[in-house]
């Protein structure tokens, strides 16, 4: 209890002090409402318009973890795949780079025409910003594997499917998790961006659409509200697969960074 | 030294003008021939990078460059012993012995059931289900020699196997190594940089020059077949370590 409360309390403790430092300084300074508003003024909104803020976080929730789970599903597999041949490596790897280095906001508007507005599209737009992580992560952990190991494995004339689940994936779970920890911040942000370009999700507006809205009308209070829930949206799913990262790493006597 | 039956005569292993030069011309072994009657305890000693361990992985098969011919006897199995355990660190002892079974297809309850002994052999009984980070570096390399015997080796490969153990922990596992030797009849080929480890352990001991490495010397170490820790205090063990010492030391001139 103590040690849990230890880790917890300064980062609230600044968290209070900062938010009442803006307090009194917004209040002295009289800065104006729609370019510093107060934290009194966000919290007001973030209460008053908690059902609309609540739907849309958990919109962009689903539209984050389809993202998220796109991306790790496929980001192992293509590297699997990669691992598996040097020739494949050398043929593919190169343009996975495009995903790391490709800006959303111009590829948003395509996707909106290609799939159509809506969950789909900005799934795979998340997809495009999230995953190069994962890919490279994964890939650097499936071969580098212990050497003698993979000697061992030759000299008993395992396949590679056995080679490749008994040894290279779990030798390889560290990486991936590096590369999924990475992977979550950025799904949020993908999601949030690539929403606000392409605006309704499946169910009504998310936090980046209704950000543009308030960017739009100019409620700065609005903006950030929409701000932190974003960032507590990013804070949970890192959380989340932080610690299943921990608990697995544990469960398979793996080191954990 | 063991008496010679007919069937420890018959080579286990014959190695005719091994020579592996890697790309950028660096030779490794210049030129190596050998013969390994069945049942022999061989040591191969020599300088520091001079190719023991290339000459392990040879006749391993896990280097694939080499010139010259590797004939092993029909219907051998090998083994490796490397110089670290390297265990699988998510598997307990147990199932890191009983891996070798596993890759060759045996299936679940006969593989634990033949690696119980090995685990016991090597004095785990107690840590089968411990995990190797559970473990010290000592035990560890318990687990990766009852590991490399699980498939009943006819040729048992080890690299330095004890080198990163302190003297005490390697003293008592080369013990246990000679006793795990007769008990199970294989024959092993040892690297060592150790005279004494050499001496203790082997019936033969074959010495390499340094890069790129030709046999120095070859010789039988006749320290009979009982060998307890008083040997190693004893005049004629100090002639033998002094024997393979000099042919060292003429080997890196």
């Amino acid at each position: 209890m103590p040690k849990r409360l230890t880790r917890i309390l300064p980062p609230l403790m600044a968290f209070v002090v900062v938010t009442l430092a803006a307090e009194i300084i917004t209040r002295a300074t009289h800065a104006p409402a729609y370019l510093f508003p107060r934290p009194s003024a966000v919290i007001r909104t973030i209460v008053l318009d908690r059902d609309g803020l609540a739907a849309a976080f958990w919109n962009t929730s689903q539209a984050v973890l389809m993202g998220f789970a796109a991306s790790a599903v496929l980001g192992i597999l293509l590297a699997i795949a990669l691992a598996s041949s040097r020739l494949l490596r050398r043929a593919i790897f190169p343009y996975t780079v495009f995903f790391q280095t490709v800006p959303v906001v111009a590829i948003a508007p395509l996707l909106v025409i290609w799939i159509g507005p809506g969950l789909h599209s900005v799934t795979v737009a998340t997809l495009i910003v999230a995953v190069f992580p994962v890919i490279t992560n994964t890939l650097t952990g499936l071969l580098t594997t212990d050497p003698a190991l993979e000697d061992l494995f030759t000299l008993y004339g395992s396949d590679r499917f056995s080679r490749l689940l008994k040894l290279r994936f779990p030798s390889a779970l560290p990486s991936i998790f590096s590369g999924l920890r990475v992977s979550a911040g950025l799904a949020v942000i993908g999601t949030i961006v690539s929403e606000a370009l392409v605006g309704q999700l499946l169910n009504g507006e998310g936090l980046g659409a209704m950000l543009r809205g308030a960017n739009q009308s100019g409620h700065a209070d609005r903006v950030f509200a929409l701000v932190l829930l974003s960032s507590l949206l990013g804070l949970v799913l890192f959380g989340a697969v932080n610690l299943a990262g921990k608990l697995l790493l544990k469960a398979w006597r793996q080191p954990c960074d | 030294m063991a008496v010679a039956t007919p069937t420890q005569i018959r080579p286990v292993l014959m190695l005719g003008n091994i020579h592996r030069a890697f790309a950028g011309g660096v030779v490794a072994i210049e030129s190596i021939s050998l013969e390994i009657p069945a049942g022999e305890f061989t040591a191969i000693l020599g300088p520091s990078g001079c190719g023991k361990s290339t000459l392990l992985r040879i006749i391993a098969g896990l280097d694939r460059g080499a010139a010259g011919s590797v004939h092993l006897a029909t219907d051998n199995r090998l083994a490796y012993v490397f110089q670290d355990a390297h265990l699988l660190p998510w598997r307990n002892v147990l199932n890191n012995v009983a891996l070798p079974l596993e890759l060759m297809g045996v299936a679940k309850p006969e593989r634990l059931d033949a690696a119980r002994p090995f685990v016991e052999m090597v004095g785990l009984a107690d840590a089968a289900e411990l995990y190797p980070n559970q473990l010290s570096g000592g035990m560890r390399m318990r687990v990766s020699l009852a590991r490399a015997l699980v498939t009943r080796p006819t040729l048992l490969l080890l690299d330095e196997p004890f080198a990163a153990l302190d003297e005490i922990t390697r003293q008592h596992l080369d013990d246990q190594l000679r006793q795990l030797w007769k008990t199970t009849q294989t024959t092993v080929l040892f690297v060592t940089h150790s005279t004494a480890e050499a001496a203790f352990l082997a019936q033969r001991a074959i010495v390499l020059s340094k890069r790129p490495a030709t046999i120095v010397a070859d010789l039988p170490i006749d320290l009979g077949d009982q060998r307890t820790g008083e040997l190693r205090g004893e005049a004629r063990f100090a002639e033998v370590t002094q024997h393979i010492y000099r042919a060292l030391a003429r080997g890196e001139a």
